[in-house]
């Protein structure tokens, strides 16, 4: 009995100093989910002529169909053109011909492999009017519903509603349950 | 002890509801306080931590059932193992059930959201699309499929138990148990199979830790012969757990934190540190229990109340830690 405890102290012990060994020695910086990394343009960045694309990276691999990408100008209108479109650890969208100067606003809300949504905002500055400043400001804007500040992510696109048929999955499950306890009791 | 007062009457029940209330709420409010999910709405945020939280309490009890069934003695010389190995078949089925209700509305609100969506306007081409294309995903397909087998393995052995052995509800639920946490991290981790194995090692043991104890108390805590039978075998099984949790955990947060100054900087390295704590005081808890035990003094049954509540509220915390961005 007491040996036990001995031996049971002296494993808790090792285990102790084992265990604090591989926190001082192994350091290799890792996060449990996915996160931001960079954005091109960079973050804060100024330029002269306007992107064509803006392109965020993350840590982790991205999904297609998972994201959303804006680009708000100080105009308030949008910029981004077409869908986002993942590629490795990036999703990138294509710009519309920018308009005045000022700031414009990257806003993301992105998944990775993780199941995790990643939501955030990069924002960088056109020093000189783009191609699009010439034209009445709303131009652009008569194409495009008035887009929300943050990030707002596109409408019903997913064929029928899903919950009907996860309320009726809950109910054949828990009626299958209650039969089943039934007939075991005979 | 009569028959009758052994049976499970609605105060029997009220200590494992009690447990997993604990779990559930503790999930909640450890998610929220981490800052789990930031770009979340609050009705989805809570609907991810109740049924994260809630699959994780499901399948310990179905995995602390498996094992307490394995555990029992076999052979014709207890009377009582017939029976008891027949009522836990009956919780295991309802068990089971609650485990797969849980994972499929766990999908839907996880999907709602990744796509920043209110769970009423999900169509069901996304939730195909997220339980397809995305690992979590697919990890959550694998789990509903676990929880499957171990309704189906629970009914057939209620209906006909010689037929199918506990082992392979024992062994679902297991898989069940691991599959979403190891799914539901960031694989692009330098040392991500390590860190795999680590995370399913680490959770198969907490889980079976708690779980075995839990369905211990609930089921044979009253019964002298089966616990003097089951008891020392169980005693033996956690110190492994213990062991084996702690090793695993030291090396999964050493994974996930980048620095010292992390631990008490991140809200995660918050969690850690209580999980450290909890851990702590259940081995010294359980280190009491088996050394009365040990001595044949019997009061080993109140600790150890206290001790699968201990561990439910780090269950909840676990729970939120895999759901912590």
């Amino acid at each position: 009995m007491s040996t036990r405890t001995v031996r049971a102290t002296g494993r808790a012990l090792a285990v102790t100093i084992l265990a604090g060994l591989a926190l001082v020695l192994g350091a290799a910086p890792a996060l449990a989910h996915a996160q931001f990394e960079g954005s091109d343009p960079a973050d804060g960045a100024s330029l002269a002529t306007a992107p064509t694309r803006v392109t965020v990276s993350f840590s982790d691999k991205m999904q297609q169909g998972f994201n959303t990408l804006t680009v708000i100008g100080p105009d308030r209108q949008a910029y981004q053109d077409g869908e986002p479109v993942a590629s490795g650890n990036t999703v990138s969208v294509g710009v519309k011909p920018l308009g005045p100067a000022g700031r414009y606003d990257i806003g993301y809300r992105v998944v990775s492999d993780d199941g995790h949504p990643i939501e955030g905002s990069v924002s960088f500055t056109l020093t000189t009017p783009g191609p699009a400043a010439a034209t009445a400001p709303t131009a652009p804007a008569a194409a495009e519903p008035a887009p929300a500040a943050a990030v707002a992510p596109d409408e019903g696109s997913g064929g029928a509603p899903i919950w009907p048929w996860i309320v009726g999955a809950v109910v054949l499950v828990g009626g299958g349950v209650v039969v089943a306890l039934r007939l075991g009791r005979g | 002890m009569t028959r009758a007062a052994a049976r499970p009457g609605p105060r029997r029940l009220l200590q494992p509801a009690l447990w997993a209330g604990l779990a559930v709420v503790t999930a909640v409010v450890a998610g929220v306080s981490a800052g789990a999910l930031d770009g979340s709405a609050v009705p989805i945020l809570i609907g991810t931590s109740v049924t994260r939280s809630g699959m994780d309490v499901a399948a310990v009890a179905c995995i602390g059932l498996g094992l307490l069934s394995v555990l029992l003695p076999g052979g014709t010389e207890y009377r009582e193992t017939f029976d008891l190995r027949r009522r836990v078949d009956r919780a295991l089925v309802a068990l089971a059930g609650a485990w797969l209700v849980l994972v499929l509305v766990g999908i839907m609100f996880r999907a709602a959201d990744a796509f920043g969506r209110p769970v009423t306007s999900l169509g069901s081409g996304e939730v195909v699309q997220w339980s397809v294309q995305l690992a979590a995903g697919r990890g959550m397909v694998l789990t509903a499929g676990c929880a499957a087998v171990v309704l189906g393995s629970a009914v057939a052995r209620m209906l006909r138990p010689e037929q199918v052995p506990i082992r392979v509800a024992l062994v679902a639920a297991l898989l069940g148990a691991v599959t979403p946490a190891v799914t539901g991290h960031a694989s692009s981790a330098p040392d991500h199979q390590l860190a795999v194995i680590m995370i399913a090692l680490h959770i198969g043991a907490a889980a079976a830790w708690v779980g075995g104890l839990g369905a211990m108390l609930v089921l044979i805590a009253h019964r002298r012969t089966l616990l003097g039978a089951a008891l020392p075998r169980f005693s033996r099984l956690a110190g492994f757990c213990v062991v084996a949790v702690a090793v695993t955990g030291v090396l999964n947060a050493q994974v996930r934190l980048s620095s010292w100054a992390a631990l008490w900087t991140t809200g995660y390295g918050w969690l850690v540190i209580t999980k450290t704590i909890c851990l702590i005081l259940l081995a010294g808890l359980g280190g009491l229990a088996r050394r009365r035990l040990a001595t044949g003094r019997a009061p080993v049954l109140r600790w150890a109340g206290v001790e699968v509540a201990l561990m439910a509220t780090t269950l909840g915390i676990a729970a939120a830690l895999t759901q912590t961005a």
